[in-house]
């Protein structure tokens, strides 16, 4: 029997967990998993692309291919994982596709400046750290986003963007090592 | 600033960002998931469906049997059993494998037997065994949907950016001249000039080596792909699906052909044109009077790149999908050989689309991804296409 059942989060959040056996009727399945996981998909597309349009583009076509892809995965986790890495490589296909990486990241930058009121709610710090996310590599970005928006462990980004696991340290060093940076230089001034 | 400090932070920071969009509602997003498969979601449907599609397959198949018989012309054939296609893969095939770590994204162009090809705005030039050896940063909006080499005395290669061509020498990869184009993207080179876009369905004969124009045409339908040969200039329009010859010199359109399919590329060689289209398939027309010499379908096309159309050690190399190499006859355009590439492993997933095959006189070179998210680039022996 296919089930979903959402608890609560500390941070508000939804968290799903799933009964392991794969449903045979994947109709009802897919209804289910858009119930579950469109929305947290979506926010999770908009961090690795530039708009929420392409955001939910991404993720529709990330069901899509899972649809299709349904008699090939073994059980609900595989699907899940199917899908998250779904959207990651299509966010990252779409970037590379229109050739909008720089863009974004100019974009970004532009509209993100701090407020007068995010200055005064103390919020400046963190606006520093979401433009120096946008101005991220894009494979940092994506290790970043994975690790802290997802909770996903070094192994499970491994899986995902199908880099070693070296590979995620490496990349979440840098990052997080241009984020202290861009910190540092925004209380410096 | 601790670690810890900085990991909330930035966690923080994303789910903030990530809060702050707007998100349709799962219940209309699944509307819109449904509504782009709804005619195949309920058996009544379904069969409803195979029922009309079958009708229809038959109508169109009676209308095709009627319009061959009205008009002589030779159809479409297909490729499979009438050519001997051989089936290999990169994973199973003793091919060298080169170490290039570009991503290659978008069509390419060979020069020389060397890759060029745009990703991320970055114009990346390999050496003949597929590693990359140059990079230069090109202006946002370039893409490598039109690279085009042009061969004259000093071998240009003409690069589609945002804002209008770059002309780069082919022997260096140095930037020589650059012309602004509001609709920048076919192009087509002849002698010591180059055909390029300069508006929807302007055209400019621009010398490579200057970035001077020396001649316009309007044309009547937007171009949107180009080849050109000595006598001609051959325009292929997307939103008619028709091929037309022009006389450059009095700008008269001398034939016309309407194709089956939205065309995709064009390729004039030996007095013929190659139009392949979007659908597998493949018009050959001869280049004087228009008229259909030989046309060629591939029984299901496979999703990717748009086909690819090249020549090499004496024939024209189609390659109607991400998968398969057709060789052609230059002489009349006949089938004479193909070869499919098996899908790998590596590409059962979502988005990892293969980016299509290169053809160059060193081989057919299959691009695939390695466990560190590169492409590698297996090449495969031209002498797999021979009869």
């Amino acid at each position: 029997m296919y089930s979903a059942r959402r608890t609560a989060r500390d941070d508000g959040g939804v968290q799903v967990a799933w009964s392991s056996e794969l449903p045979h009727d994947r109709d009802r399945a897919m209804s289910a998993m858009f119930g579950a996981h469109w929305e947290r998909l979506v926010r999770l597309a908009t961090l690795l692309v530039d708009d929420r349009e392409t955001a939910e583009e991404v993720v529709q076509d990330a069901f899509a291919a899972t649809y299709d892809a349904w008699s090939r995965l073994r059980d609900t986790q595989a699907v899940l994982a199917y899908l998250q890495r779904s959207v990651v490589n299509g966010g990252r296909s779409r970037l590379r596709r229109r050739g909008v990486a720089r863009r974004r990241v100019r974009a970004l930058h532009v509209v993100d400046s701090p407020s007068a009121a995010d200055v005064a709610e103390g919020r400046a710090e963190t606006t520093a750290i979401r433009q120096a996310i946008a101005r991220l590599p894009r494979r940092q970005r994506q290790v970043l986003v994975l690790r802290y928006y997802l909770d996903l462990s070094e192994g499970e980004i491994a899986d995902a963007l199908r880099i070693s696991r070296g590979a995620v340290k490496g990349y979440a060093a840098r990052g997080l090592g241009a984020l202290e940076s861009a910190v540092a230089a925004g209380e410096g001034r | 600033m601790t670690d810890r400090d900085l990991s909330t932070l930035v966690t923080r920071a994303l789910r903030e960002q990530a809060a702050a969009a707007t998100v349709t509602t799962a219940a209309a997003a699944e509307r819109t998931f449904w509504a782009r498969r709804s005619p195949w979601r309920s058996t009544t449907r379904r069969a409803a469906m195979v029922l009309a599609t079958a009708a229809v397959v038959l109508v169109v198949l009676l209308l095709g049997v009627t319009l061959m018989r009205g008009t002589g012309d030779g159809r479409q054939e297909p490729i499979a059993p009438a050519v001997p296609t051989r089936t290999v893969s990169p994973d199973t095939i003793p091919s060298s494998v080169a170490d290039s770590t570009a991503h290659l994204i978008g069509n390419g162009t060979v020069v020389d037997d060397r890759l060029w090809f745009v990703l991320d705005n970055r114009l990346v030039i390999t050496d003949v065994d597929g590693r990359q050896v140059k990079t230069w940063d090109l202006p946002a909006g370039t893409d490598g949907e039109a690279l085009c080499c042009v061969r004259d005395a000093g071998e240009h290669v003409v690069v589609p950016t945002g804002i209008g061509y770059s002309f780069r020498k082919a022997e260096t990869g140095d930037e020589v001249a650059t012309t602004e184009s509001r609709a920048a993207g076919p192009a087509a080179g002849v002698g010591d000039g180059v055909w390029v876009r300069t508006d929807d369905a302007e055209l400019a004969l621009v010398s490579p080596a200057t970035g001077r124009t020396q001649q316009t045409l309007r044309v009547s339908e937007v171009v949107d792909v180009l080849a050109a040969d000595a006598r001609r200039l051959y325009v292929a329009s997307r939103s008619s699906s028709t091929v037309v010859g022009i006389d450059p010199g009095s700008g008269d359109v001398e034939w016309s052909h309407r194709l089956g399919s939205p065309p995709s590329e064009l390729l004039v060689s030996g007095g013929l044109v190659y139009a392949a289209d979007e659908e597998g398939g493949l018009t050959v027309l001869s280049a004087d009077s228009g008229v259909v010499r030989q046309s060629w379908q591939v029984p299901s096309r496979s999703q990717g790149p748009r086909p690819r159309l090249s020549v090499a050690s004496g024939a024209v190399l189609w390659s109607p999908d991400a998968g398969t190499v057709v060789r052609l006859r230059t002489s009349d355009g006949t089938a004479t050989g193909a070869v499919a590439v098996g899908l790998s492993r590596r590409w059962d997933n979502a988005d990892q689309q293969r980016n299509g095959l290169y053809v160059t006189t060193a081989g057919i070179w299959v691009p695939t991804r390695n466990d560190a998210d590169d492409y590698e680039f297996h090449r495969l022996p031209l002498s797999l296409l021979e009869p």
